[in-house]
C-alpha cells in the first residue's frame, strides 16, 4: 500500500511499525487537547476549579467597600458599625507578622537541628522514628493544639514561665513590660510557642530533604579533605542546601501566618500595640475566625473581614510561591547541576 | 623510625606505634648491617633467597610484595588486609607497599576491589556503612586503624581524588582553600598555599586572571585538576586517585597524566585505573588485582612485558576484563 502523502516518509527497511501519522493542525489545538484530557480524567478539572476560585475572588474584591487609607492604619473604632466607624488592619497585620515571624525563627533553629540529626547523625532506626514523629505532628488538627495550649500550657505560661522570663530577660525588648500584660498566660508568646510546634513538621521535612539531596560525592570530597562530620554539615551540606532551607522558611511562614484556630484560642484576642510578648494580640486570620458571628449582624464588618481575607490570601500566595520556587530542585533533583 | 610531628596522626602527639612483628621482616637485623643500611626496614623485606628461612607471616619467599631493596622507602604498608561486606570478602589477604616518590597503579577488571583498596588507605571505607576492614595498614609506621588515630588528620596526609570531579559550588579560590579553612590557617597562609597548589596542579596559568570565578564554570579536566590542587593544599604525603581520568577527554587526560609525573617528585601517588595503557604510561609499579586478590605486583615494565602469573598475562594482553 502506498503511504499517504501526508505521511511522507517510507518506513525504514526492517521496521515493522508504520510511521506515526502527522497530526492535522486541528488535532493539536490546545483546547482540543485539553478537552480530551478533561473528558479522560477528573484530575484535569483542578485548573478549572482554580480558575473559578480566582475569578470568584476577583468578583468579590470588585464589590468591596472602600475604607480608604485608614484601612492600612491602626485606628480601630467599629462601634457602632456604620458611618463614622473606622477599621485599620495595622494591629492585626502586626500580630500576624510578629507571631509567624517569631514562630518561624524558633522553628528554623529546631528544625535545622532535627533535620541535621536525622540526615547525618542519628542511626537509621532513630532517624526513621523521628521522621515519623514529625510527620504525625503535621496531622494533628489545629483545634487540638489550641485546646492543649489553652488547658495545659496557658496556666504554666501565666504562673511560672512568663514571670520568670520577665525577671530574667527584662532588658531584651519585648521580654519586659508591665506585669499585668502576663495575665492568664494567653498572649503572643503562647501563640508563638504553639505555632512553632505546628510549623516544625513542614520546615523539618523540607530541610531534611534538601540536606539529603546534597550529592554523596560532595560529602565524600569534604571528608576526604579532612573535614569532620560537623564540618561537612557546616561547609558542604548547609551551603549546598541553602536554597531548600530558605524555601522551608517561606513555606513554614505561609503556614504560620494562615493559621487561625489555634491562634485564636491562644493569643488573647486584643487588637493593640502589645506592650510585651506576654500581652494579648490578634492576627488577621484569628480575627476573621473570631468575628464571623458578629459579621452576620453587621454587614459592614463582613466587608472588613472579606478585605482582611483578601490581604491574607495575597500574603500567603506570595510567600508560598517564593517557597515553592526555592524548593523546586527537590521535585527534580536531576536538575541541580551543581556537579557536572 | 621516628615520625615527624606533621606525620603524626593521633589525636594527641604520642610516640609512633611499634611495628607489629607480623609486619617486620625476620632478617631486618641483617639488612641493617648490610649495604642496605638506612633503608626503611618495612619497605625492604629481603629479596627471595633460597637460604633465608621462609617467614611464616610473609608467606612464601616469592611473596608478591617482595621487592628489591633499592626501592625508595615505603610510606604505606598494607599487611594481610581483608575487607568484608557481610559474608563476602571484597579484598582477601592483600599485602602491598607503596613507596614515596613513586606512582603505583592498581589495575584489574571492574569489581575486583581496586576502589575499595585505595579507600581503605585513608579510611574512606568508614563512610560507606557495612564494610568490615581487618588487617594492618601502616602510614609511616602508624597503624591507621589504630584507636588513637584521628581519621581527619590521616585524610589530610593521604589525600584523595575521585572518579568524577567533585568541586564544591564555590569559587576556584575557595575550593582550594577548603581544607586550609578547616585548619583555620591565617589569611596569608591560605593565599600562598592556594596559589602554590594551583601552580603545582598546573592550573595557575590558566586561571590566574580570575581565581574568584565559580569552579562550576571550569571544564571537566580543569575541575579534576582543581580537585587535585584542593587535595595538595593541605600538604599530603600520599595522593590517592580513583580513576581520575575516566570522565575526561583525551587531552584533559593527557594533562592529568603529565601532572602525575610532576607530583611524584614529592608525593607517593597511588592511582586506580581500568585503563592499562594509562598504567603503563604513568606508573613505576603496577599491582594487578583480580576478584579481591592481589595477583601480582611488580615494576610496570616487567608486569606488562614479562608477568610471572598467567592470569596477569591474560589480563594485560586483553584476553579478559
Amino acid at each position: 500500500m502506498e503511504p499517504a502523502p501526508s505521511q511522507g516518509v517510507r518506513p525504514a527497511e526492517g521496521t515493522l511499525k508504520e510511521p506515526a501519522p502527522t497530526p492535522s493542525p486541528s488535532d493539536v489545538s490546545w483546547l482540543h487537547q485539553y478537552w480530551k484530557a478533561v473528558v479522560s480524567s477528573p484530575i484535569s478539572l483542578v485548573p478549572l476549579f482554580l480558575l473559578a476560585f480566582v475569578g470568584g475572588v476577583l468578583l468579590w474584591a470588585s464589590e468591596l467597600h472602600n475604607f480608604g487609607t485608614s484601612f492600612w492604619g491602626t485606628y480601630w473604632n467599629w462601634i457602632p458599625p456604620g458611618p463614622g466607624s473606622s477599621y485599620g488592619i495595622g494591629y492585626f497585620a502586626l500580630g500576624s507578622v510578629l507571631t509567624a515571624g517569631l514562630a518561624i525563627l524558633l522553628a528554623t533553629i529546631l528544625s535545622l537541628a532535627m533535620a541535621i540529626s536525622i540526615v547525618v547523625y542519628l542511626p537509621p532506626i532513630a532517624s526513621r522514628v523521628l521522621t515519623l514523629f514529625t510527620d504525625l505532628l503535621a496531622g494533628i488538627p489545629s483545634v487540638v493544639f489550641g485546646i492543649w495550649g489553652f488547658v495545659i500550657l496557658a496556666p504554666y505560661f501565666g504562673r511560672t514561665l512568663e514571670p520568670s522570663l520577665r525577671d530574667a530577660l527584662f532588658w531584651i525588648p519585648g521580654f519586659g513590660g508591665p506585669e499585668y500584660a502576663i495575665g492568664g498566660g494567653t498572649g503572643i508568646l503562647l501563640a508563638v510557642f504553639v505555632l512553632t510546634i505546628m510549623v516544625i513538621p513542614i520546615t523539618t521535612a523540607v530541610m531534611r530533604e534538601s540536606l539529603r539531596a546534597v550529592p554523596h560525592s560532595a560529602v565524600e570530597a569534604g571528608l576526604a579533605l579532612g573535614a569532620t562530620r560537623w564540618e561537612v554539615v557546616r561547609r558542604v551540606r548547609m551551603p549546598m542546601a541553602r536554597q531548600g532551607i530558605s524555601g522551608a522558611l517561606f513555606l513554614g511562614f505561609g503556614r504560620a501566618i494562615g493559621e487561625s484556630v489555634a491562634v485564636a484560642m491562644l493569643i488573647g484576642a486584643t487588637p493593640q500595640l502589645p506592650p510585651s510578648l506576654y500581652a494579648g494580640g490578634y492576627t488577621i486570620a484569628s480575627y476573621i475566625l473570631d468575628q464571623q458571628d458578629s459579621a452576620f449582624v453587621y454587614p459592614i464588618l463582613l466587608q472588613v473581614l472579606v478585605e482582611f481575607a483578601l490581604v491574607l490570601l495575597l500574603i500567603t500566595l506570595a510567600v508560598n510561591l517564593v517557597g515553592h520556587w526555592l524548593t523546586r530542585d527537590q521535585r527534580s533533583p536531576g536538575r541541580r547541576g551543581l556537579f557536572s | 623510625m621516628t615520625a615527624a610531628l606533621e606525620d603524626e596522626l593521633s589525636y594527641l602527639p604520642r610516640p609512633p606505634l611499634p611495628i607489629p612483628a607480623s609486619a617486620k621482616p625476620r632478617d631486618a637485623e641483617d639488612l641493617g648491617k648490610s649495604s642496605f643500611s638506612g633503608v626503611h626496614p618495612m619497605s625492604s623485606p629481603s629479596p627471595p633467597s633460597p637460604t633465608a628461612p621462609p617467614s611464616p607471616s610473609l608467606g612464601a619467599g616469592s611473596s608478591p610484595w617482595a621487592s628489591p631493596a633499592t626501592r625508595p622507602p615505603s610510606v604505606i604498608t598494607v599487611r594481610e588486609l581483608w575487607v568484608w561486606a557481610g559474608k563476602k570478602a571484597i579484598l582477601s589477604d592483600i599485602n602491598l607497599d607503596f613507596a614515596e616518590r613513586e606512582v603505583t597503579a592498581i589495575i584489574g577488571p571492574s569489581g575486583c576491589g581496586k576502589t575499595t583498596l585505595i579507600r581503605t588507605l585513608n579510611r574512606m571505607t568508614e563512610v560507606s556503612p557495612g564494610l568490615k576492614v581487618r588487617g594492618s595498614i601502616q602510614y609511616k609506621g602508624q597503624d591507621i586503624y589504630g584507636r588513637a588515630v584521628n581519621p581527619v588528620l590521616l585524610r589530610q596526609r593521604v589525600g584523595m581524588v575521585f572518579q568524577r570531579p567533585t568541586v564544591f559550588p564555590l569559587s576556584v579560590f575557595e575550593n582550594v582553600a577548603f581544607g586550609l579553612r578547616l585548619n583555620r590557617e591565617s589569611r596569608d597562609v591560605v593565599e600562598t598555599k592556594v596559589v602554590d597548589s594551583l601552580k603545582r596542579a598546573g592550573l595557575y596559568e590558566e586561571l590566574k586572571d580570575n581565581l574568584h570565578r565559580s569552579a562550576l564554570t571550569l571544564s571537566g579536566g580543569q575541575q579534576q585538576r582543581l580537585c587535585i590542587a584542593r587535595a595538595l593544599a593541605v600538604n599530603p604525603r600520599v595522593l590517592l586517585l580513583d580513576e581520575p581520568t575516566s570522565s575526561l577527554d583525551p587531552s584533559a587526560t593527557q594533562k592529568v597524566e603529565d601532572l602525575l609525573f610532576e607530583l611524584k617528585r614529592e608525593y607517593a601517588v597511588i592511582i586506580v585505573t581500568h585503563n592499562m595503557q594509562q598504567a603503563a604510561r604513568v606508573a613505576d609499579r603496577t599491582a594487578f588485582l583480580y576478584q579481591g586478590k592481589l595477583i601480582e605486583v611488580d615494576e610496570t615494565k616487567r608486569l606488562f612485558e614479562n608477568p610471572r602469573e598467567k592470569l596477569t598475562e591474560s589480563y594485560v594482553t586483553g584476553r579478559f576484563g
